[in-house]
């Protein structure tokens, strides 16, 4: 039998690797990982020499000139940083003939005010430098005529310090951490959501392909119902961890190559220092370990009910609706996760991370925050343990009743019937 | 040797087969006959281990039939059981790999096969592109590319044209001839009576009849007579004993309650112009199953 298993998995797993459309779906993947990661280097690319170039007219009507002032902070804050621009400190009549020319006025009246004219739209790195040196010159001109000095200007101007007291004492009710571990939640919830999703659709689609031309006589005269339905969960899963091992793969190329233009990462590297300055890193290896343990639980236990629902499935209309009820409690497990954090780690999100089909989507984030402790994600783990080992025992026999039974009678009618007679 | 012993299955309140027995023998072909939910398919299942009966045992060679055995056992199923997105080779490799074969003898056994039904041409063409016959003759193949000791033929001549069943014919028989315990099912009584030597016929998944077709043609009283020349059908139908007389093209059937009664047949056609046949024959084995499955389903 151990054969018979290891040849099943093989078959299965074969034929999904084999496939054309496999193979075309990554090479698809491939590029277009390597497009995104690289997008603004590709785009890049198209400018020619020409459109890099610019001239920029600069003329103020301040009691200072400022002029250097502005061409050193356009230099210095472009997002890109690889203009080629010709400052000229005079007028400039910008015309409908003109190309790369911009002329930056700025007048001094009850208000320091600028205008930038231009023929064209002109780079966006280009308009953010003129921003932010106008910006500059009017603090600095602004604070000259009233006579104060720039640290003043800049204590009235700069971002209010709040310190922030929680006279309940919980640690985990930061607003602006908790913010950020929604939008973290929902990153690390989507690959598994979608994950679990092609899992157990692959698992369902091949007992019932199975199934619908009748070949599941044959095979379950030849294997046991627990080496097919074992096969099925560990042939789609594996298939999942190569599609994900490529998927990662293709990602560290996208990388690698971005790497080769010495702009890689740096986005990525600031968000990973505020996340660790927040302290949301300090667990992270074990925050890993729980989220893959919670996830291999998980998937083996929605591949269980998926196998055991498609199995009672004689055709695809019955397939469509069995499935139905699985869909939709992943569903609300997708949006309760997306929306914890508005819940507020309160009783109803803490409730629901202790319930196996939804544990996965909520119960990481809770610990990330702080909410939950390693004992309550242990406990949790605990509980999806029981709960697969619930569903292999409570499914085996059904979906040995099931998929044999080629009755006419209502699909869940059928399901219903198998489950009683399986419990004899 | 297969004994099914005393076997019983229950569908909720439905006894779909009710303390079933027979035995088959090595190189012994049994007709295991019924009509649409008589309990063929319970009883065929219940061998392949499908199904433990809830009453009763299945042995094979004096063991409780399991798991262990399913290596030596065939099965033809009367629907379409066959993975149609695979290939032909895809699908004897998988239906030989899960029968405990190497994956050298499986390639050996599909050459041999393919050229033996002449398909090597679609070796590796999809099965749903064959043909409905082709796609019986894979199917078939893939019950017997392991070369097993018991086979059960549900329906094994569906769809094959008849160049096809001689073909399917000469292969069963000579499965027949190495020894193998075969189970036939069919409703084509010729062909039942063409290969079983035993049989049993369910009906509500009771055995209501069982044993060699010899003796139950025997045990059965009704015989037929052919007679060839210028009888009146009328005079034939008032003859004693007479219970049906058939006119076919170019002779008629006399139907008679046993052949005690020939005698009174005959001593009517001998006055006769143009006599040139008169023969007693046993019943066939439709006429026999019509009669005792009829009969059954009145009571």
């Amino acid at each position: 039998m151990k054969n018979k298993l290891k040849f099943l998995i093989d078959f299965s797993l074969g034929r999904k690797i084999k496939k054309k459309s496999f193979i075309i779906s990554n090479i698809i993947l491939l590029v277009l990982i390597l497009i995104v990661s690289n997008l603004d280097i590709i785009i890049d690319s198209f400018k020619s020499e020409e459109d890099k170039s610019y001239t920029v007219y600069y003329q103020a009507d301040l009691a200072e000139d400022y002029f250097a002032s502005f061409e050193y902070i356009v230099e210095n804050s472009q997002l890109g940083g690889d203009l080629n621009i010709t400052f000229i400190n005079e007028h400039y009549e910008v015309t409908t003939d003109d190309g790369n020319v911009v002329f930056v006025e700025i007048t001094n009246g009850d208000n320091v005010n600028a205008k930038v004219v231009s023929n064209e739209l002109i780079s966006t790195s280009l308009y953010s430098g003129i921003y932010s040196a106008v910006n500059a010159i009017k603090t600095d001109a602004t604070a000259k005529q009233l006579g104060i000095s720039q640290e003043d200007v800049a204590k009235i101007t700069s971002d209010t310090s709040i310190e922030r007291i929680v006279l309940s004492g919980d640690e985990g009710d930061n607003e602006i951490q908790n913010s950020i571990i929604g939008g973290l939640s929902v990153l690390l919830i989507f690959p598994f959501f979608f994950g679990i999703i092609m899992v157990i659709q692959m698992i369902g689609l091949e007992i019932f392909d199975e199934k619908s031309t009748r070949s599941m006589e044959v095979i379950m005269s030849s294997v046991k119902p627990k080496v097919h339905l074992l096969s099925k969960i560990v042939a789609v899963n594996m298939f999942a961890i190569i599609q994900f091992g490529l998927i990662a793969l293709y990602g560290l190329i996208g990388v690698g190559v971005r790497s080769l233009t010495n702009t890689a990462g740096s986005t990525f590297s600031e968000m990973g220092l505020d996340l660790k300055t927040m302290g949301l890193l300090d667990n992270i290896g074990l925050v890993g370990v729980f989220i893959v343990v919670i996830f291999i639980l998980t998937n083996l236990i929605y591949s269980l009910v998926m196998a055991l629902l498609s199995s009672t499935a004689n055709e695809m209309d019955d397939y469509q609706k069995i499935i139905a009820p699985l869909m939709i409690t992943m569903l609300i497990g997708f949006y309760t996760a997306i929306f914890a954090p508005l819940l507020e780690a309160g009783t109803f999100a803490r409730v629901m991370a202790h319930i196996p089909f939804f544990s996965l989507m909520i119960a990481p984030s809770l610990f990330i925050s702080g909410t939950f402790t390693w004992v309550n994600m242990v406990i949790i783990i605990l509980i999806l343990i029981g709960s697969v080992i619930f569903f292999y025992w409570f499914g085996l026999p059904v979906y040995k009743q099931s998929v044999l039974d080629y009755s006419s009678d209502k699909v869940f009618k059928r399901l219903f019937r198998n489950i009683k007679r399986s419990q004899r | 040797m297969l004994r099914v012993d005393g076997v019983s299955k229950y569908y909720g309140e439905l006894k779909a087969v009710d303390k079933l027995s027979f035995e088959v023998h090595e190189g012994e072909i049994f007709g295991l006959l019924g009509l649409n939910g008589a309990g063929k398919t319970t009883t065929f299942r219940m061998i392949l281990n499908l199904f433990s009966p809830d009453e009763g045992t299945v042995f094979y060679n004096d063991e409780i039939i399991g798991y262990d055995h399913s290596d030596e056992i065939g099965f033809l199923s009367e629907e379409r059981s066959l993975l149609v997105k695979l290939t032909v080779y895809e699908q004897l490799t998988y239906y030989g790999s899960l029968k405990g074969m190497n994956k050298r003898a499986i390639d050996k056994a599909i050459e041999y096969w393919l050229q033996r039904f002449n398909i090597t041409d679609y070796k590796h063409k999809k099965i749903k592109e064959l043909s409905k016959g082709n796609q019986q003759k894979i199917q078939f193949l893939s019950a017997i590319i392991h070369n097993p000791k018991l086979i059960i033929l549900d329906e094994p001549f569906n769809g094959l044209d008849p160049i096809n069943v001689e073909l399917f014919k000469e292969v069963i028989l000579e499965c027949k001839s190495k020894g193998m315990i075969i189970i036939f099912s069919s409703h084509r009584m010729e062909h039942v009576e063409m290969f079983c030597e035993k049989l049993v016929i369910l009906v509500k998944g009771k055995s209501i009849l069982y044993g060699y077709i010899k003796d139950i043609k025997k045990s059965f009283n009704q015989q037929n007579i052919f007679i060839k020349g210028d009888v009146d059908i009328s005079e034939l139908k008032k003859i004693d004993g007479v219970i049906d007389v058939l006119e076919h093209t170019d002779q008629v059937e006399v139907k008679i309650e046993s052949k005690d009664y020939a005698k009174n047949v005959f001593k009517y056609a001998s006055k006769c112009d143009g006599i040139t046949l008169f023969d007693v024959k046993l019943p066939s084995l439709n006429e026999i199953f019509v009669d005792k499955v009829g009969r059954t389903y009145e009571e």
